[in-house]
């Protein structure tokens, strides 16, 4: 059996303040679909609905999302409602539900040097050529952030799923 | 590519950076059509396969698996009645026949193999 058929789709998401960003794999560097939800009212309401027609759509096996709860990373009241209610509407489907620190994905892409969020932004376009086009501009002293900064994002933690997916399967092979 | 998603049509696109209404007029046909035929909500027609063929260079069984599967079953649901009947006769053309239809399903089950 191959990768990406041991995986199954891999979708994964990274909410903002207006929607939220997206990435669904089929394998290791294999992205199949990616996008930014835009919600300009009802934030919440609009991003579970976008969020439930991309499940619905896809039937991903595994939905990963950034820790959104605990220090460092806490993400506003809202975000963090959200982000449980879309987690609620994955394991209703008997979807796997990983939740990964920003740690974790920074660790994942250490070996490329990459230590803030743009770096690995800057990694994941090198990885993978699709993306190349969509870099987000570096965040000013006083700029908002790039919107497709959240894209990245969630390309960032599928590639940790899968990163760390490898390790695990590595370290459980018996040794001869 | 694998056959995890029904079509590969958006990805193809995306892939290449184009947006729906360039693709739409490469494919001479409207922005909404190519949206329906993304999600699926139309079935592929012939016009979009080879024309997804001519841009992409991706032919139905890459670009349209979940169609090419469903064609692949019944036609070998087919060739497995024909095989049947040509079975009884003896005849060179029968044999050739019965030679292209076993090679037909050898060919189907190695391509699904490296799926």
């Amino acid at each position: 059996m191959n990768t990406r058929h041991k995986h199954g789709l891999v979708l994964a998401i990274h909410p903002t303040s207006r929607g939220f960003g997206w990435a669904l794999f089929e394998g290791p560097l294999m992205p199949v679909d990616w996008g930014l939800a835009t919600v300009k009212a009802k934030r919440s309401v609009r991003s579970l609905a976008r969020f439930e027609r991309l499940l619905n759509r896809y039937s991903p096996k595994v939905v990963v999302f950034e820790e959104f709860s605990e220090h460092p990373a806490r993400r506003v009241l809202r975000i963090q409602k959200l982000c449980h209610r879309m987690i609620e509407a994955a394991s209703e489907r008997g979807i796997y539900t990983p939740i990964y620190s920003r740690e974790t994905v920074r660790e994942c892409f250490e070996h490329s040097g990459a230590t803030t969020r743009h770096d690995i932004a800057l990694s994941v376009a090198e990885q993978i050529e699709v993306f190349r086009h969509r870099l987000p501009r570096k965040r000013g002293d006083f700029g908002g952030e790039d919107v497709r900064q959240s894209l990245f994002d969630a390309v960032a933690l599928a590639l940790t799923y899968f990163a760390l997916n490898k390790r695990a399967a590595t370290q459980s092979e018996p040794s001869r | 590519m694998s056959p995890l998603l029904p079509n590969y049509l958006r990805t193809l696109r995306m892939h290449w950076g184009l947006t729906q209404p360039e693709l739409a007029a490469l494919l001479g046909i409207t922005d909404s059509a190519l949206s329906k035929f993304e999600t699926q909500a139309l079935a592929p027609t012939k016009n979009l396969i080879l024309g997804v063929e001519v841009i992409f260079g991706r032919d139905a069984r890459k670009a349209f698996p979940a169609l090419y599967a469903q064609t692949e079953r019944l036609i070998m649901r087919r060739a497995a009645t024909l095989a049947a009947r040509l079975e009884e006769n003896t005849d060179d053309v029968s044999k050739k026949k019965l030679k292209l239809l076993s090679e037909m399903i050898e060919r189907s089950e190695v391509d699904n193999h490296h799926l």
